[in-house]
């Protein structure tokens, strides 16, 4: 997307004229730029600023509170694995570093090839799941160690 | 209003509906320890040492948020109380930097202060200290982020106070940092007042002027007023062994009525007492040249060359009163000032009042709604346009603007009424009559509306920002004036400079074009920003008293130095009464000693007469095609703060001609025209700008601003202009 689109988008946004403030329109703006670029970078959240009468701090704040708004570029798909009570419980930690192994990253980082960003995620909702992953927005649950790959592979991982 | 009886520590105190306990102990000398509260600021509840016990509440409370109730016991020192609060310090020393030496804050920071009181006496933690090393950098603000305690006064105090909200918290949890917008401050609209470094309760907030330049315990501390404008703001100057190190205001603690608020003027510029520009000897012609004399002969030379001559006095109005009365009593009170638009303001106010005078600021404290007429306030004396937002915000006043351009008030204004200049006068007489007559209809939706929201209320009149430079501005003032009477309100003229007030009182003010004397007399000007478009009558002798080299030293024939509002004592008539200027510094050179040798005229004071008429102003801007041109100083420029301030120079403003967006598509070079004079100009579109006007912002008069201005004299404002292609 480009900028330009972007500050349509948002355009669009309030003129849907859902909500009575316009500063309620940040979060589901951050969520438009979250999907549609690599990360939230600062002319993004210039064009969120000027076009709802935000404080330019205040939409900072909000994308760097959020843990799913990326102010870093990311992959194209963001890993996340639980690790609260639950899926601890049920072994993520295993998950994860299989994870790692698998993709040749530590936590945090993106793949090479810019597809998938591994992420250690607190709570995800999924605890009758556990332990729970999610693959940009599609959920995997009951994860066992040995289906990584073919959960990999379903998003164009070219490994074996 | 009714008050009950609360018990804090025994003691019985009396506290009113609303009070917070804290409030309550505070005012009876019981000391609960703080961080996140402030007394300028909303509760927070955010560092809760300030936990107490109330009876019957089976928790510890946060006396900054709990709210007084009848017969409501609290205790302040109990065991448990003591070890909850020890606890809460103890958890916000483990991770703080403990660089007491070299921290600026050192002497005077609550986190130590607070914390030798009642802290723990030792750490139980193991646990390494989390550093997070985030340090940002702006030009004037630094913030050292491992110092944070994350009280969040910095954020209320810009974001609420300020209204500016610059600065905010990135991150989340132990990470959590304080930083403006991508870590700029002049890109998140810091306007550099200085209040969050002020209200900082920890040295994480730092004046980078004032970095490891000296220690708080061991500078001599002296209140003083500030002199670049009219809001008179009382500030705490900082010298150690006769050199000033910092200003500071002292949100909360401060008596003057600017309650320790300042601006990046009254904050950073006092170092123009140390611009290069200053000058420290007298200089005499000598045939093509200025050289340096000392004082015996430049007195010498004064003397013989007034002796029974007539002067032409220019006069510049932030010299003190006592100053002023000396300077009309040797030569006479006839001047050209730049007051003389304010003194027209004044004189409109007087036809209906019969004084040339201003009420008290506090005045607008005992009303329910204040009236503010005049665009910008904030630019001119942003004191006064704080003070304002206050009263909003804190005080619970409502305030309703008139003006022609969008500001920074509207955002907490009840109403704002935006209208054409020209319409201006229009405007209040229909308020004259609509305020009090409710079938009364004007044509215009808005401002029957504003007319309803007067009508029986208890009001307060505010005319400032560039009304005194307005064409309009003595009719503004009485048709503001009548309104104002009508109402049985009273009616604040805001001052452009520090004592426009005292030379209005003293002096004769006079067109350029009256003074036919043989000596100019130049006091503390700049004859480009104080008279723009005016030229130096020629005169035998040119004298210039002057604390810098300013341009037209070099068509002076005698220069005299003299000294600068923080190097005095004396006193100014401002908008709160007397305001009294005090000082440690010592300067060879002194205005007053000089004047000394000169003979007195013995002009008696009288009081001004104005002569009652008690009508509404007269419209006098008419426009056709033309557009109405502003010309405006920035903040950072007005009285030429920018230009000898190192440190203000670091965040000026620029020069721009602004456009509205439908009549400027794109910025380009223009050529900004009035009557036969020309000036080419970046023009730049811009929403804010009402179509039919121009807005030109300078950060200083130079001459080619003061060509473009000739004949325009005390004007700045709705003067008739066209653009051109360049
Ligand atoms: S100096 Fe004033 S405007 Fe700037 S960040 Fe601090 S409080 Fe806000
Ligand atoms: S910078 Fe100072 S005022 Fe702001 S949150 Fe940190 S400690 Fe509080
Ligand atoms: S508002 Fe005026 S008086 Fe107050 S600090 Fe600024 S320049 Fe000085
Ligand atoms: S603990 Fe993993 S989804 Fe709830
Ligand atoms: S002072 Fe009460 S919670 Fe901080």
């Amino acid at each position: 997307m480009t900028y330009d689109e972007f500050r349509e988008e948002v355009r669009k946004l309030k003129e849907e004229g859902k909500y009575p403030s316009l500063k309620s329109y940040t979060l589901p703006a951050l969520w438009i730029a979250e999907k549609n670029f690599p990360c939230i970078d600062h002319e993004v959240m210039r064009i969120i600023s000027s076009e709802l009468g935000v404080p330019l701090v205040e939409v900072e704040e909000a994308a760097r509170f959020y843990a799913m708004f990326h102010t870093e570029r990311k992959g194209k798909y963001v890993i996340r694995v639980c690790t609260n009570l639950s899926c601890m419980l049920n072994g993520s930690y295993s998950l994860l570093e299989e994870l790692e192994r698998l993709l040749g990253v530590k936590v945090g980082e993106t793949t090479k090839d810019g597809l998938f960003t591994l992420e250690e995620y607190e709570c995800m909702g999924l605890c009758d799941g556990a332990p729970a992953i999610t693959v940009n927005e599609e959920r995997f649950l009951k994860v066992k160690k040995e289906e990584l790959p073919t959960i990999l592979k379903k998003f164009g991982w070219k490994g074996d | 209003m009714e008050s009950f009886k609360i018990v804090i520590d025994g003691k019985e105190c009396e506290a009113f509906a609303g009070d917070t306990v804290l409030e309550v102990a505070e005012r009876n000398g019981i000391v609960i320890p703080v961080f996140c509260y402030h007394k300028e600021l909303r509760p927070e509840g955010a560092c809760r040492v300030c936990l107490v016990e109330v009876e019957g509440a089976p928790r510890l409370v946060t006396a900054c948020t709990l709210k007084a109730m009848p017969d409501m016991v609290v205790k302040t020192n109990t065991e448990r109380v003591k070890r909850a609060r020890a606890g809460v310090i103890e958890l916000i020393l483990n991770n703080h930097t403990l660089e007491c030496p070299i921290c600026d804050k050192s002497g005077e920071c609550e986190l130590q202060m607070t914390g030798f009181r009642n802290g723990p006496k030792k750490s139980r933690y193991r646990e390494k200290r989390r550093e997070k090393d985030i340090v940002i950098k702006g030009p004037l603000i630094e913030i050292d982020n491992d110092r944070c305690i994350l009280c969040r006064r910095c954020i209320r105090m810009c974001g609420e106070n300020m209204g500016n909200r610059v600065l905010g918290i990135l991150n989340r949890g132990y990470k959590a940092y304080i930083s403006p917008f991508n870590g700029d401050f002049l890109e998140g609209g810091c306007e550099h007042c200085g209040s969050c470094v002020d209200v900082c309760p920890v040295g994480s907030l730092l004046d980078r002027a004032f970095k490891y330049k000296d220690r708080p315990w061991r500078m001599d501390k002296t209140w003083t007023t500030c002199s670049l404008c009219g809001s008179g703001c009382t500030i705490e100057v900082d010298s150690y062994h006769g050199k000033v190190k910092r200003v500071v205001g002292r949100i909360g603690v401060n008596r003057g009525h600017n309650k320790g608020y300042l601006c990046v003027r009254g904050k950073w510029g006092w170092d123009i007492i140390y611009s290069e520009k200053r000058l420290k000897e007298p200089l005499l012609r000598q045939g093509d040249s200025l050289v340096k004399v000392d004082f015996e002969k430049a007195v010498e030379v004064l003397k013989e060359k007034l002796e029974g001559r007539e002067v032409n006095l220019f006069l510049e109005s932030s010299l003190t009163s006592e100053e002023l009365t000396k300077i009309r009593d040797v030569f006479g009170g006839k001047a050209v000032s730049d007051s003389y638009g304010y003194y027209k303001l004044l004189r409109g106010i007087a036809s209906i009042t019969g004084a040339l005078n201003t009420s008290l600021f506090s005045s607008i404290y005992s009303s329910d709604v204040v009236f503010v007429l005049g665009d910008f306030i904030e630019e001119f004396t942003p004191v006064i346009a704080t003070l304002l937002r206050l009263a909003v915000i804190q005080k619970g006043k409502r305030l309703i603007r008139l003006g022609t351009f969008p500001s920074k008030l509207d955002s907490v204004s009840f109403s704002t009424l935006l209208v054409p200049q020209e319409e201006i006068i229009d405007t209040l007489k229909h308020l004259i009559v609509g305020t009090f007559d409710s079938s009364y209809q004007s044509g215009n939706k808005e401002i029957d509306s504003v007319a309803k929201s007067l009508r029986g209320k208890k009001l307060s009149f505010v005319v400032g920002g560039n009304v005194p430079f307005s064409v309009e501005s003595e009719e503004i003032g009485k048709t503001v004036a009548f309104l104002a009477d009508r109402a049985g309100a009273p009616l604040v003229a805001i001052p452009p400079k520090a004592n426009s007030l005292k030379v209005v009182e003293l002096f004769d003010l006079v067109e350029p074009s009256n003074l036919k004397g043989e000596v100019n007399v130049l006091i503390n000007c700049e004859l480009e920003r104080d008279f723009p478009g005016v030229e130096l009558p020629s005169a035998d002798f040119t004298v210039i008293f002057t604390p810098f080299y300013t341009p037209e030293v070099s068509q002076a024939d005698l220069v005299i130095p003299i000294e600068l509002g923080l190097e005095k004592r004396g006193t100014f008539k401002g908008i709160e009464g007397e305001l009294s200027l005090d000082s440690v510094l010592e300067t060879p050179f002194s205005l007053l000693e000089v004047l000394k040798y000169l003979p007195s005229k013995g002009i008696s004071s009288k009081e001004k007469q104005v002569p009652l008429i008690k009508e509404p102003g007269k419209k006098v801007l008419h426009r056709k095609r033309e557009l109405l041109l502003t010309v405006l100083p920035n903040r950072t420029g007005w009285n030429s703060v920018s230009y000898y301030s190192e440190n203000v120079v670091k965040v000026s403003g620029k020069r721009e001609l602004l456009l509205n967006s439908q009549e400027l598509r794109e910025p380009k070079l223009v050529s900004l025209r009035v009557e036969n004079k020309e000036l080419q100009v970046q023009a730049v579109p811009d929403a804010s700008v009402p179509k039919g006007h121009a807005l030109l912002r300078v950060e200083r008069f130079t001459r080619d601003i003061s060509s473009l201005l000739r004949g325009n004299f005390p004007f700045l404002s709705g003067i008739k202009c066209e653009i051109l292609e360049a």
